[in-house]
């Protein structure tokens, strides 16, 4: 299995001026546990985690201990400063993120999380952020995988189904606003999107069912809804 | 205040699979109750083991998608540390610290009640310390006695 089949796609990222409280916001509210910080070339620069985040007065964790601490001076207590009191995702976060390429094989991602005992890394291709692998991704991926059915020639129903079954599984796709034909081991998918990348995202998913032959992506982004305005 | 009691006011219901389910089983298991751990017992209720994401990211690693259809006691961990209902709070969150683990088995006369975990166990430490603390300033101030 490689990085594309196992990663999540939809990946919330930050810019260098986020503030520490829209991150803290954007962890809790995706009940995610770090995002990748973006250039504005982007690029990935860093990424802020909760333990990043640690030792903030506006997460109610800054003890008076550390404040003892800070003036004892020790080595790196500056940083730790800095990390308390700065504002923004640049003050915090880590700068050396490790990542892997869309085609970097699960045996080495596994490595990778284990001797960095890191809980996450993204996926980049040509540099560009696509996607970003946890451990529970791995479980998913394994929950997902179609054993019984490979190297057998399965029928348009069966390919039908497996389709759905896949695209329910993604948080960051909507199915109830598509539907998915397949005949001959074509599959035909219609109704809308919110974007371009969901759009893609989609097509790479259902190309990855195992026998699916081709795939005929009439998919459409959805018109943006228009504000009612008052008269 | 014991491990049975954090058990019965947290809910230590614990995700569970046998030994011979395909691994496939545990990861769909572990996916929908949004867990990291999963309990591997016996037609009799005994522990054997526990299967966690850390596990399942090791077999995918390893064997790629032929792991789905793998057993779980190929992959799962036997070595694991327990505690009973009667242990007090302190010592199970003292074994969860030596052993670096975040949820202990809580077995008792070999069967398996739930699973405790380090979170629930810290919260229900740090409200007896306040408790006792309370109690103590009560005792100094005699306000037991106005």
């Amino acid at each position: 299995m490689k990085a594309r089949e196992i990663m999540t796609r939809d990946v919330v990222t930050v810019t260098q001026s986020t503030s520490i409280a829209e991150i803290a916001t954007l962890l809790v509210r995706n009940k995610i546990s770090a995002v990748p910080v973006m250039s504005d070339d982007n690029r990935i620069v860093g990424i802020v985690s909760e333990t990043d985040l640690m030792h903030r007065d506006e997460t109610g964790t800054d003890h008076p201990k550390w404040w003892l601490e800070l003036f004892l001076g020790a080595d790196g207590r500056a940083r730790d400063y800095v990390k308390s009191h700065g504002l923004k995702a640049e003050n915090v976060m880590t700068h050396t993120v490790i990542s892997v390429s869309e085609d970097a094989d699960a045996a080495n991602i596994a490595d990778i999380l284990e001797s960095h005992r890191i809980r996450r890394v993204p996926v980049l291709r040509d540099g560009k952020l696509v996607g970003i692998i946890s451990r529970s991704d791995f479980v998913r991926a394994l929950a997902n995988v179609d054993v019984g059915a490979r190297d057998i020639k399965r029928n348009d129903a069966t390919l039908q189904k497996a389709i759905y079954e896949q695209v329910q599984y993604q948080p960051w796709i909507n199915a109830a606003f598509l539907s998915f034909t397949v005949k001959d081991g074509v599959a035909d998918l219609r109704g809308f999107v919110d974007s371009d990348d969901q759009r893609q995202a989609l097509q790479v998913l259902v190309e990855g069912v195992r026998g699916v032959r081709k795939v005929n992506n009439n998919v459409q982004r959805r018109p943006r809804q228009r504000v009612e305005r008052r008269r | 205040m014991n491990v049975g009691h954090v058990l019965r006011s947290k809910g230590g219901e614990a995700a569970r699979v046998r030994a011979d389910d395909e691994l496939q089983t545990a990861a769909r298991l572990l996916g929908s109750r949004k867990t990291g751990l999963a309990l591997v017992i016996d037609a009799a209720g005994r522990l054997l083991g526990v299967i966690s994401a850390m596990d399942i990211m090791r077999a995918v690693g390893d064997h790629g998608a032929d792991a789905a259809k793998m057993p779980v006691k190929a992959v799962m961990t036997s070595d694991v540390g327990v505690c009973c209902s009667q242990d007090s709070v302190q010592h199970a969150l003292e074994q969860m610290v030596a052993r670096r683990v975040r949820h202990l088995p809580v077995v008792d006369d070999g069967v398996v009640k739930g699973v405790i975990r380090l979170r629930d166990a810290v919260e229900f430490r740090v409200g007896e310390v306040e408790m006792e603390a309370e109690e103590l300033r009560r005792y100094i101030y005699g306000a037991g006695y106005r």
